[in-house]
């Protein structure tokens, strides 16, 4: 028989060959890494944030906003730090076509942390009725800075094409909107949440140099071993700077 | 199938024209190619030595902006090394052409130190650019964005329809959050802008002490608008004018807010002029129709006539 070389049947190979080239492991069992980074000590108690300067951004916080950029919870774990494998990492993984979201609300930035992959887009949302701008200021990738009046309700950017940990962003207009973006060429990083915990799924077993990353207290590196299918756990502790 | 074979001939014989004709271009290339290095490089060597004469005192010899004179200047010299530049046709976060960094030197920079180079030849000021362009290496590695159209402006441009309009818009951008509700440059947020991206402090423009940085033609106005100023807090609004929502903004509305922000200088104020040939005829050209629509706010004399030679890139 005489297969006909239909837009059918190549859509068909198309994804047999994309699933093929696209999950490499998918044949092999992965491992993953959990763990939670704490800091050391007395959890510091995070200032205020004044907002005055626009009604809409103190309006959405009757009872006030505590500063976000070190954010201590029960237990001395830490949110918003960027868990990533730094090294070790092999072969290439495509980049996922959704995008990264970072929502502008209440004038913070919801999440305050985002990875995302090289080639994958970062989009920007504004629920708040009031004009942000989001100034991205990146060493390695092109910067940018758009407006994002209050009727704009979201913006993409396609152009972080180059590894890059961490991207600052802000906000001009509000200056206690600060945000940080890593890039990587690969899947495997997390956000910890607000208990400190994050988990790194589907890591191809190997070794690794694991980083946590975090805007005040700086970075921690730890070599981690991952095996087939068994979690690998590694815990990161701060001390107070 | 049988309609595939003649359509196969046809692609193939297109295919043999085009490879045929990229080998002859090709050698065409090399031998102009070599012609062309030799000239880039006597370019970039006469840029040098006019670089170290007139420039390095503010820029640095370095192309850092740490040049002697640089501490005494309030207004710091462009750090050309860090591949931000404010005056652009190009994308935000873009770098600029050829032309917008002829047009600077050409121009000067309105109440900065820079002074307008307009009297040194063209070509000196040509050798200057590629010489610029030399400190940072993403201009080799990737080259300017691409210029953003600008059209040419309405009759209406000027009006007090427009005037109106342009209000509208800018209290619906909230560019009176920085400018000031009135345009002084005193807007709630202008007080805590954090340093610009060289670290110096950054103000919010008043827009009645008259002509823009990058100059004074209402092109300019739209052009800095659209693009932002790398580096600083301004941001680019091409999204919002480019993809008008229709309900918020409409197509042709980024003139009303040039008519409005052009509206706010005062006239007696120094500082509105352009001094370049280039300026003067993209003022020229608006002068007419400015006239037409009964613009009666005052715009920048002639400092020379003469023909826009800077446009090419």
């Amino acid at each position: 028989m005489k297969v006909r070389w239909t837009g059918g049947v190549r859509r068909l190979a198309m994804a047999a060959l994309a699933a093929a080239v696209l999950v490499p492991g998918a044949a092999h069992a992965q491992g993953k890494i959990t763990g939670k980074v704490s800091l050391s000590g007395a959890a510091p108690t995070a200032p205020k944030l004044k907002m005055d300067a626009d009604p809409v951004c103190a309006a959405a916080h009757p009872d006030g906003a505590a500063a976000e950029d070190l954010i201590v919870g029960s237990g001395g774990g830490v949110e918003y730090v960027f868990v990533y494998l730094k090294e070790g990492v092999k072969g290439t993984f495509p980049a996922k076509t959704d995008p990264a979201v970072i929502d502008q609300k209440g004038c913070l930035y919801g999440p305050r942390v985002v990875g995302l992959q090289v080639g994958q887009p970062l989009k920007f949302t504004n629920s708040d009725q009031t004009l942000h701008n989001v100034h991205g200021m990146p060493k390695v990738n092109a910067p940018w800075n758009f407006a994002m009046p209050k009727f704009v309700k979201q913006k993409e950017n396609k152009d972080l094409t180059k590894p890059e940990v961490m991207i600052h962003v802000k906000c001009d207009v509000h200056p206690w909107m600060s945000g940080y973006v890593g890039v990587l060429e690969h899947p495997f990083f997390a956000v910890t949440d607000k208990d400190g915990n994050f988990t790194i799924e589907g890591v191809p077993p190997g070794e690794y140099t694991v980083e946590a990353w975090q805007e005040k207290l700086g970075a921690q590196t730890a070599k981690v071993k991952v095996d087939a299918g068994a979690p690998a756990k590694q815990d990161f502790t701060f001390k107070p700077s | 199938m049988s309609t595939r074979k003649p359509r196969n001939n046809a692609l193939l014989a297109l295919m043999l024209a085009v490879a045929s004709f990229l080998s002859i271009s090709a050698i065409v290339r090399t031998a102009l190619g070599a012609e062309i290095v030799v000239a880039e490089e006597e370019q970039l060597r006469h840029g040098k030595v006019l670089y170290a004469s007139y420039c390095s005192g503010c820029h640095g010899v370095n192309g850092d902006g740490q040049g002697p004179a640089a501490a005494m200047l309030i207004v710091k010299p462009r750090d050309f090394t860090s591949g931000l530049f404010k005056f652009r046709s190009t994308p935000n976060g873009t770098l600029p052409t050829d032309a917008d960094l002829m047009r600077t030197i050409t121009r000067g920079v309105n109440r900065t130190s820079m002074p307008e180079w307009s009297l040194l030849p063209e070509r000196e000021r040509m050798a200057l650019v590629q010489y610029v362009k030399s400190f940072y290496p993403g201009f080799a590695e990737s080259g300017p964005g691409r210029p953003i159209f600008i059209p040419a402006p309405p009759a209406t441009l000027g009006s007090p329809e427009s005037i109106a309009r342009g209000r509208q818009l800018y209290e619906m951008l909230e560019c009176g959050r920085c400018h000031g509700p009135n345009g002084l440059g005193d807007g709630p947020s202008a007080a805590t802008l954090a340093p610009d991206s060289w670290g110096n402090p950054q103000k919010p423009f008043n827009f009645t002490k008259g002509a823009l940085k990058s100059g004074a033609a209402p092109e300019d106005v739209y052009r800095t608008f659209m693009t932002g100023l790398n580096g600083t807090a301004m941001p680019s609004y091409a999204d919002v004018f480019d993809e008008p929502d229709g309900e918020n903004v409409k197509p042709g509305d980024a003139w009303n807010l040039v008519s409005y922000v052009l509206s706010l200088r005062t006239p007696s104020r120094p500082g509105t002029q352009v001094a370049s040939e280039e300026g003067a005829a993209v003022n020229a050209a608006y002068r007419g129709d400015l006239a037409r629509a009964g613009y009666t706010a005052p715009l920048p004399e002639p400092a020379q006539a003469g023909a826009n030679k800077e446009s090419k890139p």
